[in-house]
Order: C-alpha cells, then sequence, then structure tokens
C-alpha cells in the first residue's frame, strides 16, 4: 500500500454569507478527521466589494485562518490549490471551537461560497 | 524454507503463509509452530485507528495500551504495518518491556517521514499472538501542541492450528515462515 498522504475530495454546499463580520458554517468536518481546503468558489450577488474571511470556530470564538480574499463586486471567482494559503484544519488547542470551517466578511454584502476540501483520516 | 515466505518483504504487505501452511512464532525465547486455518485483511480503518490526543509541544505520550485495537483473539496471529498521520515519533514496545526496531543501543521510530523513505511501510511490520499487545510511546517533535494525534495500522489475521513448542529452530522439519512476535 502506497502511503502518500492523500485524502477524499468533498463538495461542501453552496452557503450564502448576507451579513458582515458572522461567521457562517460551511462545512463540518467528521470526528477523527483533519481538512486541507482546495478549492473555493465564490460569487458576489449584491455589487458590494468586500474580503472573504475563512477560519474554525463559531460567533465569539471565530479565529481567522487564511488570510482575505479579495472578492470585487459583481463578480465570481474560483481559486485551486496552489492558490490557497496552506492550512490543515484540526482540533483547536483551547479545545473551545470546532474543527468546522466558518467563513464571514468583512463588508455588508450578499456573498454565495461553496469549497471543495481534502479530508485525511482512516 | 522458501524464501517468499518471510515476512517485511518491501511492496504492498502480503501475508506471510496461506491456509494449511505452517507458521513459526518466536516467543520469548522458545519457538511456537503453528498451521494456518483461516487468513483474512485487517483494512487500514478507524477502528484500528489510535488518537492519543493532545501532546504539548516536544512532549511525549508515553506507555500507551493498544489493548482496545490490537489485542487478537486466543490462537489467532496479528500481522501489522504502522504509519502516523499527523507528525509524531512513535516508539513501538511489544511486549511492554521490549522494543521493536532494536538496535544495540537504541530504538528505531516510526514517524511522518517513513513512508518517504518507505513508501511501502515493510520496514514496520510486527506480528501479535494473542493477547500480547503492543504500548505506544508518542512524541510531538514540533513547537506547536497538537490536538489530534492519529496512529493507523493495518494488515492480515491468521486463525491458528498448535503443531508444537521447540527450543531450537533446528528441531523444525517441517517448512515455516518465521515471524517474532515478542521479545528479541
Amino acid at each position: 500500500m502506497t502511503t502518500q498522504r492523500t485524502g477524499i475530495r468533498i463538495p461542501t454546499a453552496r452557503v450564502n454569507i448576507a451579513a458582515a463580520a458572522t461567521p457562517t458554517l460551511v462545512h463540518t468536518i467528521p470526528a477523527g478527521r483533519t481538512a486541507v481546503i482546495r478549492k473555493i468558489l465564490f460569487s458576489e450577488l449584491a455589487g458590494i466589494a468586500g474580503d472573504i474571511q475563512i477560519g474554525h470556530g463559531a460567533a465569539a470564538t471565530y479565529v481567522q485562518d487564511i488570510p482575505n480574499i479579495d472578492a470585487p463586486a459583481n463578480l465570481t471567482g474560483i481559486l485551486e490549490a496552489d492558490e490557497i494559503p496552506a492550512r490543515e484544519f484540526l482540533p483547536s488547542p483551547a479545545g473551545t471551537t470546532t474543527q468546522d470551517i466558518y467563513v464571514r466578511t468583512t463588508m455588508s454584502t450578499n456573498l454565495d461560497i461553496q469549497l471543495e476540501v481534502e479530508e485525511f483520516g482512516a | 524454507m522458501s524464501d517468499e515466505l518471510f515476512y517485511a518483504r518491501p511492496g504492498p504487505i502480503t501475508p506471510v503463509a496461506g491456509i494449511g501452511q505452517n507458521i513459526l512464532v518466536w516467543r520469548l525465547k522458545h519457538y511456537e509452530l503453528f498451521r494456518v486455518q483461516f487468513r483474512e485483511g485487517l483494512p487500514p480503518s478507524e477502528p484500528l485507528m489510535r488518537d492519543f490526543g493532545a501532546i504539548a509541544a516536544g512532549a511525549t505520550s508515553a506507555g500507551n495500551s493498544l489493548q482496545a485495537e490490537l489485542e487478537m483473539p486466543d490462537f489467532q496471529l496479528g500481522q501489522f504495518r504502522v504509519y502516523p498521520l499527523e507528525d509524531l515519533r512513535v516508539t513501538i514496545w511489544l511486549p511492554r518491556s521490549v522494543g521493536r526496531y532494536q538496535v544495540k543501543n537504541t530504538v528505531a521510530q516510526v514517524t511522518a517521514f517513513t513512508p518517504i523513505y518507505d513508501p511501502c511501510l515493510h520496514t514496520t511490520e510486527f506480528f501479535i499472538f494473542e493477547d500480547t499487545w503492543p504500548y505506544l510511546d508518542v512524541m510531538n517533535p514540533r513547537a506547536l501542541g497538537y490536538t489530534l494525534t492519529r496512529v493507523v495500522f493495518y494488515g492480515f489475521k491468521y486463525v491458528l492450528e498448535r503443531i508444537g513448542t521447540f527450543e531450537e529452530i533446528t528441531q523444525v522439519s517441517l517448512p515455516y515462515a518465521a515471524v517474532v512476535s515478542e521479545g528479541y
């Protein structure tokens, strides 16, 4: 058996982020697994430019894990794996946040986002 | 003894013996000869994966019993290879006071780099006979604490029928595949 570290590709649902600075759950990682984002698809529907912020943790526990991603107004975008800063999502050292991936925006905007993640586990 | 019956062969893990063939198990300074009655694969999966939980930077979680995952039923032998899913250094003790992969002055470890040099993990292969399960020391070599520290096992199991016990290998006249279960 080859042991290259490859996982399984999972697409998330298309999630709408309607309000600024409100982390929205995009992907739940099953217990015992870690995940890396391989693709980001987004579309800005309200004519308001903003930044996409991807991290983990809901509400007040949210922590941004990947630098801001520019979302120009009225445009769609796609980022492939090589364009996405490397970050493996796993349980927080503080033990108070989840493994799940949350996304929020910097400005009030109607943003749709969908991810493709690669999950590692057994 | 056929060269094809050696264990830890380079390449994907393969059974050391078929049904009706013999396995000679080294256990605590004597040899036990068995005939294989049944053989089955043990796929790498969550039940054979152990999460050792949070390990601080540079710290070691020592003396972890793998009874729940790897204990074999009576008259059964498990053939396993192992790899960590995180950047860990794993030391295997089987039995508890004897290191696997030992040389005179140290004990080799299974790490996240092991599959790079040994893609098929054949150098990690070890055997568990009945209730002699291993104990693991798991070390986090990074400057950052981990909360998820996983090690996965996979391989084959054999249901055995005892033929005899021998003090010297020269006493065994039947063909066999020789494996080490504990000690050495």
